[in-house]
């Protein structure tokens, strides 16, 4: 932090403005961890579904010099906390990963779109590998009661993984009460094969309101052919590169469903529904 | 399709109040040293209230970060690029870091001219900051055509000519590369306004001097430099050049040591003022420029990073030289007397 600080510093200006500290960080995978951030007025701020953009701790060279965007996978407005859950991809996020408890990341947000919740009815949550994190924060607003039709709000969380060791959203889940349906490409945990079979045999036995899914475009692409059969209505999360990630850049295109030209993943999204985009 | 059921939030821009505390101190403090000290700006007619205005592409239309801190804090702000026709961008991904900065290729995504008069200029014109119009074009005469519809508008401080575009009629060559083709992409402008004209560089060439001639002849104003780098990086995992559109624009602090050469160099060389930019992150980066020759800074992709970096480079560069006794026209290119 302070990469921005001059020679002669000023009131405040060697720490961020939007500073806010580690309070918990836990290890969930070899590459993965979940970090709680002391933050009141995110959690009194943000939804399921928005994200914030991480500026990655580095020294006056600003280097690494982009931030790094994370949805938030957990939202507690009562104890001013959210967390993130961060897997260590290239060097920024490695870098992020090597934060402990006490430190300070400069955190701009809440940014973006977020999840419509569900006015009644069961919904599905569907999380493939880290893209599990915004639908955590979906599932435990749902069950906090947060909807419009608080006690009516039913829903099954559905997660995939790789392996088993890469589960870690049932670790989550299970702290706070959710119960997962889950998959294994390699069969090494749960039903053995791909999330999207889970999904599609919840939509063949049941009346299900909506669908929620976050993770790769392959899933994604997967759950809009089986969603399309029964038209439900699918709301999914997207990822991109993002620059400004406030919508001035115009970095984070992602084209429209209907060829017209591109929406802003940062302020359009990162929650659309389907039919928007091109998959 | 209707986004009525996908909430933006509590439905305000609360991301930019975390930042309210810290932007009241630096807009007080840039208040008072504006007062204390001299930091007006006058760029060939093109007057500027600090010499720090944002960069082209960098900060839209200006409405974004307009939730964030008033834009009369700003000596000016560069619009993103208007075209004749609204234009929808490159395919992505558009954007990817790099060591010490990151390359772009947005492909000029804007809403056409027509739309910018009607849609943004209006509002832009009553934010209390010099508005400075990027503009490009794919033919000489569409320079001219644009130039004639902004002319005349109020609330348009200058134009700023990006010669960084392809030049259909000369095989996709970029005008700035070419001595000829930016004379006479800069006249074509002038016959059309009166407005102040600052022409923007493209660093893509073997001597920048010849350009910034080139420019002058052309009957502009000032300069801004550099533009953007031509780079490009390639996915090692998937064997692929990871931008859509394969090449693309390096900027950030990387650039920083080319474009205070170039600047350097171009203002020993012609009379025109410059606006420097080029990974400028904080007053002394800006400083840096100031010393090299610059007139004023311009504040790009830092802003990504830092979104207050405009407001901290310019409390940072009045507290230097109100540090150094030094006022602002005495500290434009003092490193080389």
């Amino acid at each position: 932090m302070g990469s921005f600080a001059d020679g002669a510093p000023a009131a405040g200006a060697s720490l961020s403005a939007a500073s806010c500290t580690i309070t918990g960080r836990r290890q969930l995978t070899g590459q993965t961890a979940v970090f709680r951030l002391d933050a009141p007025r995110l959690a009194a701020e943000a939804r399921p579904g928005q994200f914030v953009h991480v500026q990655v701790p580095s020294g006056p060279g600003a280097d690494p010099f982009l931030r790094r965007p994370f949805s938030l996978a957990g939202i507690w407005p009562d104890s001013g906390q959210v967390e993130l859950v961060i897997e260590a991809v290239r060097r920024g996020t490695a870098a992020l990963l090597r934060s402990q408890e006490g430190d300070e990341w400069d955190v701009l947000g809440p940014l973006g779109r977020a999840f419509p919740l569900p006015q009644g009815g069961k919904s599905l949550l569907v999380g493939g590998g880290t893209g599990s994190a915004p639908l955590l924060a979906l599932a435990s607003a749902m069950a906090a009661g947060q909807t419009a039709c608080v006690a009516q709000t039913r829903f099954l969380m559905l997660c995939g993984a790789r392996t088993a060791s890469e589960l870690w959203a049932l670790k989550l889940a299970a702290e706070r009460g959710l119960s997962v349906l889950y998959s294994t490409d390699d069969g090494t945990a749960g039903h053995p094969g791909l999330v999207t079979d889970l999904l599609a045999a919840e939509l063949h036995s049941g009346q299900i309101a909506a669908v929620y899914a976050c993770g790769p475009l392959a899933m994604l692409q997967a759950i809009g052919r089986i969603t399309a059969a029964y038209s439900v209505p699918y709301y999914l999360s997207l990822e991109q590169r993002l620059a400004c990630g406030v919508g001035a850049c115009r970095g984070c295109s992602w084209p429209r469903a209907d060829g017209s030209g591109y929406v802003r993943i940062c302020r359009d999204g990162p929650v659309f529904r389907a039919e928007e985009v091109a998959l | 399709v209707s986004r009525g059921d996908i909430p933006a939030g509590a439905g305000r821009e609360a991301w930019a109040e975390a930042y309210s505390g810290r932007v009241t101190e630096l807009a007080s403090e840039i208040r008072s040293l504006a007062s204390e000290l001299d930091l007006q700006v006058n760029l060939g007619g093109l007057k500027l209230a600090t010499p720090v205005v944002v960069a082209s592409g960098t900060f839209g239309f200006g409405r974004e970060y307009s939730a964030l801190f008033p834009l009369s804090l700003l000596g000016g702000l560069c619009t993103k690029c208007v075209t004749l026709e609204p234009r929808v961008g490159n395919r992505p991904p558009r954007v990817t870091e790099t060591p010490a900065g990151m390359l772009n290729s947005i492909g000029l995504e804007n809403p056409g001219v027509r739309a910018f008069l009607r849609e943004e200029l209006p509002w832009l014109r009553g934010q209390g900051t010099a508005v400075i119009v990027n503009m490009a074009g794919h033919t000489v005469s569409d320079y001219g055509r644009l130039a004639s519809q902004l002319d005349g508008n109020d609330g348009i401080a200058a134009l700023e000519i990006n010669v960084s575009c392809p030049n259909v009629e000369r095989g996709g060559m970029a005008f700035g590369v070419s001595p000829k083709a930016t004379e006479a992409v800069v006249k074509a402008v002038r016959r059309e306004t009166s407005l102040p004209l600052v022409c923007k560089l493209t660093p893509n060439v073997t001597d920048i001097v010849e350009l910034a001639r080139a420019a002058e002849r052309g009957g502009a104003d000032a300069l801004t430099l550099i533009n953007t780098l031509l780079g490009m990086a390639v996915d090692i995992g998937t064997r692929k050049p990871v931008i859509g559109n394969t090449f693309a624009g390096l900027s950030g602090p990387a650039i920083r040591p080319v474009a205070v050469r170039m600047v350097w160099q171009v203002t020993q060389a012609v009379r025109l003022p410059v606006i420097g930019l080029g990974g400028i992150g904080c007053g002394d980066d800006a400083i840096e420029f100031i010393l090299a020759g610059a007139s004023a800074v311009a504040v790009g992709s830092s802003i990504f990073r830092n979104p207050l970096a405009p407001l901290e480079v310019t409390a940072g560069v009045a507290r230097y030289l109100k540090r150094s006794g030094l006022a602002l026209s005495e500290a434009i290119g003092l490193a080389q007397r």
